[in-house]
Formats: structure tokens, C-alpha cells, sequence
């Protein structure tokens, strides 16, 4: 039976492969750009991988070529050819050398794969999400957990300095969720080798489907989340301005209630306000009228603490030495992020 | 949790509700051509414009609780009249454009001020403080030392009025502009930025 959960995560990196690989990108960039190359090699080998480790395809695809398990051997030999293209891509984007480590390891997995898949090749149909029942099995995950392991501990290392040197604010996130994604990625594979390991030697461990399900989880936010780093910026533009709506309205809450306290110890507000429905649809203005209000009143306050005028309680004196200075600029959104903090204190 | 918060909002008590009048509407709608680069500076130019009088901004070092005020001085029958707008320069720049456009509101609404000769308005500029004093135009935003109900004070809430719906318009301006470039590598790390997220 397919599982479809096998197959949408094969499908996210086939849409980032073709979105690599759309004509448009193919003009801009050249195929001898590293910067280019590596991420495409990347895209297109997970893609690969991840289709032949869905077990039907998996099946069919054996069947029709007559090989037992070469689907493995193709979905595993993918999978280090997409790590090393990983580790390429951020050496590329670091402007630094590849370890030659990487080098050396990467050649090492292909060749113990191959090894390995001689005596597979010999053995039943192994299903990909059923716990290892010959030794060959067990190897031939294993190198590949252990070796995808260490590439991401390089990979780790790189993208760690690469955040360090990053400073706009979209390439952090970004390259948080790089990062995020390869330590899923690191749990998931030293999880798999771990359990694959014990469910092999003990046969009737109850614990194997659990752990096989919680490492999915890991392994399934690994791929998202690489798959959404490769997203093009104006897609960002979604979280970023749904992000900004909420932070607009905390803001209004946060603003307003301040006011409803200066209007207490000072006076009344005597203007018109905002309707509900322009504080929903017109947030920013509704913004602008609370700051507005709330600078009226600061005025005010010190007027009232000023003339020591005999209604001046510590009420008062506390809030007039919150707002005593705010930042002299014409830009009031920064303005509205000051008093937020004041406000914040203040209430 | 958007709902929550949409239930937290708050309403203040004392809404007073206006209607816009057509000289507001008027102003609105056609003295303004460019919302997104309008300045106190620019509305002051277009009333100039358009009423053919000199709009001077002066800022003085008023004493706290005065926000800025308007004065008309009158130099002869022949000459037309030019008016002063005052305004506290110890406010926050943002506060001191919204007071400006405020009184430039009273302006555009045709409200009638104090009418002061040369020689009195060279005085209030030497003594602020006093003139603040002694001069209610200057006092009364916030509804400060004011009859609520008052013809001044009603003239305020107008003007008031109409610098929120200014300040509406070009916010909306700029919005629209900002959308424009809303994918851009700079709006996304600003927005971030403001954010304090990355």
C-alpha cells in the first residue's frame, strides 16, 4: 500500500526541482555557476531518492527492470549524492572549499552501498518501512545513516558560520530553517540507524513502530522545511505579512489600554475614533489615532506634574516619567514600537 | 488567538461621532494631489495656493501642555493677511507634523482665530510663554482649559477630524505603495526588522 505521506514529501522536492529547473533559471544561470548547479543536484537527487523509497513505485520500478531491490540502491546511492550536493551548496554559498573529508566519504558510501547491494540484490523484496530482516539490510541502512550522519554534522558546521556572517533578516530566517531542517535531519537519521539496529537483533522490539513514526516526523519536517528554504522571496511575503497584521493588532490591544490609563489620570479623549471596522481594515490608522491620543496626553501629564497641580498622585508621576522621552523622529511606526514598550511596562 | 484579540480591542467610552462636512469633503478631495508625499510643509504651499495668504511655521520652546496654535496678523486693509502657525518644539517630530496639519485644518475649514497686529505677534516670539497664556487658540487641543460644547472647541474637533483623515489618507498612500514592493528584499527585511524577528 502507498503511503501518501512517502510520496507528498517526494512531490514537495519534485516542485522545487522544477521550479530549479524552469526555463527562465535555466537563461540566468549558467550550469557552470557552482551556485546554480549544486542547490538543482540537490533538488533533483532528493527527488529521486525520496520516489524510489515509496514502496509500490519502489516494487513496480523492480519488477519492471527485474532487479531485486535496485529501487534501494538507486533511492540510497540519491540520497548521498543529495547530501553531498547539500554540503556543496552551502560551501558555495560560504565561498569556502569543500573538506575533502566530504570528498572521501562520500565515494566510501557509494562504494559500501554497492557492496552491500550485491548480497541484497540476492535477498526477498525489502519494504522500506518494515524493520530489517538480513544482515545486508541492516549494513546497507546503516551506512547510509551513519554516513548522511556525518555530512550533516559538516553541513551543520558550514551553515552555523553562514548564519553568523548573515545579516538581513530574510537570510536568517532562511537560513534558520536550513538549519532547522538539518538537525531534524541528524535526530532522523541517528533515530532510524539506532532502531533499525535493535529491531534487527531484537526481532519482536515493540518499540520499533513508534520509533519509526517519531523519526518520520523528523524526517518530514527536515523536508519541508529544506523544501520551503528554496521558496522564492515573494512567497515570503505571506508569513511576513501575516506576521506583521498580527503584530499590528497586539500592538493596537497593547496601545489602547494604555490610553484607557492616561485617559484616567488626565481627561477624557474628546476626538472621534477609529469604527471597529477601520480598526480591522485600516490598522495602521487606527494606530496612528492611539498614538496620537496617547501623545496628547503625555503632554498633558507633564503639564499637570509640571505645575504640581493637586490632583498629581504617584500614578501620575509614574506614567510621566515612563513617557519623560520618546524618540525624536518623523517615523511613527518607530514611535508606536517605543510606546508599545512603555506601554507594555505600564500596564 | 485573532479573534481574542479583535475581543480585546476596546472602544473608548467617549467616542463623539462627526459628520464630514462638505468643506472637509472638499479638502479631501481635491486640494491634495499626492497623499503619499504629503508634508506640513506641501498642505501649507497648496492652502497657499488656493487662498492666495502666507502660511509661516514657527516653532518656540512653549511650556508644557501647549501643543501649537494659530493667529492671523493683519498688516493693513490692502494687504492680505498672513497667518502664524505656532507649534511646541520640544514635541517629538512625529507629534509636531500631526499639530502642524492640525492647525493647517483650521485653515483649510475656514475657522477664524485671533487677529493680532505685526507688532503683537513680534512679542508673542519674544515671550512664548506669556502668549501661550494669554491666547486660548494656543491652549486648546486636547480639549485643555476649554468649554467642551464651545464654538472653539467644536472648531477643534473639526480640525482634529480633518488631520485624522488626512494623516488616513496618506497612511493609505503609503500602504499602497509599500504593497507595490511588498515581495522586495528590502520590504521583507523591513517588515522583519520592525518585527524583531530576524
Amino acid at each position: 500500500m502507498i503511503s501518501w505521506s512517502d510520496a507528498l514529501l517526494a512531490l514537495c522536492f519534485w516542485v522545487v526541482t522544477f521550479y530549479l529547473f524552469r526555463p527562465s533559471a535555466l537563461r540566468e544561470q549558467a550550469w557552470s555557476d557552482r551556485r546554480a548547479f549544486a542547490p538543482r543536484l540537490l533538488a533533483l537527487c532528493l527527488a529521486v531518492s525520496l520516489s524510489f523509497q515509496v514502496d509500490p513505485l519502489a516494487a513496480a520500478f523492480d519488477s519492471l527492470v527485474g532487479l531485486r531491490n535496485l529501487s534501494w540502491l538507486l533511492a540510497y546511492l540519491n540520497a548521498a549524492a543529495a547530501a553531498y550536493a547539500g554540503v556543496l551548496t552551502l560551501v558555495v554559498m560560504g565561498q569556502r572549499k569543500m573538506p575533502q573529508l566530504v570528498n572521501i566519504l562520500t565515494v566510501a558510501t557509494f562504494l559500501a552501498l554497492m557492496v552491500f547491494f550485491t548480497a541484497l540484490m540476492r535477498s526477498g523484496e525489502e519494504l522500506h518501512n518494515h524493520f530489517p530482516t538480513s544482515a545486508p539490510a541492516l549494513g546497507f541502512r546503516e551506512v547510509l545513516y551513519v554516513s548522511l550522519a556525518l555530512q550533516l554534522i559538516f553541513a551543520i558546521r558550514i551553515q552555523w558560520r553562514l548564519l553568523e556572517q548573515e545579516e538581513l533578516p530574510t537570510g536568517k530566517l532562511r537560513g534558520w530553517m536550513v538549519m532547522s531542517a538539518l538537525l531534524a535531519a541528524l535526530v532522523f537519521f541517528n533515530a532510524r540507524g539506532v532502531a533499525a539496529y535493535i529491531a534487527f537483533v531484537i526481532p519482536n522490539w515493540s518499540l520499533y513502530g513508534p520509533a519509526l513514526s517519531v523519526s518520520g516526523a523528523f524526517v518530514a519536517f527536515a523536508i519541508i522545511g529544506l523544501a520551503v528554504s528554496f521558496a522564492p522571496r515573494s512567497w515570503w511575503r505571506v508569513p511576513v505579512q501575516a506576521l506583521a497584521r498580527f503584530r499590528q493588532l497586539t500592538t493596537l490591544r497593547d496601545l489602547e489600554r494604555f490610553r484607557k490609563r492616561l485617559v484616567g489620570v488626565t481627561a477624557p479623549l474628546p476626538w472621534s475614533q477609529p469604527s471597529w471596522r477601520e480598526r480591522w481594515q485600516n490598522t495602521p490608522y487606527a494606530l496612528y489615532c492611539t498614538l496620537i491620543d496617547i501623545l496628547d496626553r503625555r503632554l498633558l501629564l507633564q503639564a499637570m506634574v509640571e505645575n504640581q497641580e493637586a490632583r498629581v498622585t504617584p500614578t501620575h508621576l509614574e506614567l510621566a516619567q515612563l513617557l519623560e522621552t520618546v524618540p525624536d523622529t518623523h517615523d511613527w511606526v518607530e514611535l508606536v514600537e517605543y510606546i508599545r514598550q512603555v506601554a507594555r511596562r505600564a500596564v | 488567538m485573532l479573534f481574542d484579540i479583535c475581543l480585546e480591542l476596546e472602544i473608548p467610552a467617549e467616542v463623539i461621532p462627526m459628520q464630514l462636512t462638505p468643506r472637509m469633503k472638499l479638502v479631501l478631495d481635491q486640494l491634495v494631489a499626492d497623499w503619499a508625499t504629503l508634508t506640513p510643509a506641501a498642505f501649507a504651499q497648496r492652502l497657499e495656493e488656493f487662498d492666495g495668504r502666507k502660511i509661516k511655521f514657527i516653532p518656540l520652546p512653549m511650556p508644557a501642555g501647549y501643543f501649537g496654535g494659530r493667529v492671523v496678523v493683519v498688516h493693513d486693509e490692502d494687504t492680505t493677511p498672513d497667518d502664524l502657525v505656532f507649534y511646541n518644539a520640544t514635541l517629538p517630530l512625529a507629534h509636531q507634523e500631526h499639530v502642524l496639519i492640525h492647525e493647517l485644518a483650521h485653515i483649510a475649514l475656514a475657522h477664524d482665530t485671533l487677529h493680532v497686529t505685526p507688532e503683537q505677534a513680534e512679542q508673542a516670539l519674544q515671550n512664548p510663554a506669556r502668549a501661550a497664556e494669554q491666547w486660548a487658540c494656543i491652549s486648546c487641543r486636547a480639549l485643555n482649559g476649554v468649554v467642551p460644547d464651545s464654538l472653539l472647541a467644536q472648531q477643534d474637533q473639526e480640525a482634529e477630524m480633518l488631520a485624522r483623515l488626512i494623516f488616513q489618507r496618506i497612511l493609505a498612500a503609503r500602504q499602497n505603495e509599500l504593497l507595490k514592493r511588498s515581495s522586495s528584499q528590502s520590504y521583507l527585511d523591513d517588515s522583519l526588522r520592525r518585527m524583531g524577528i530576524a
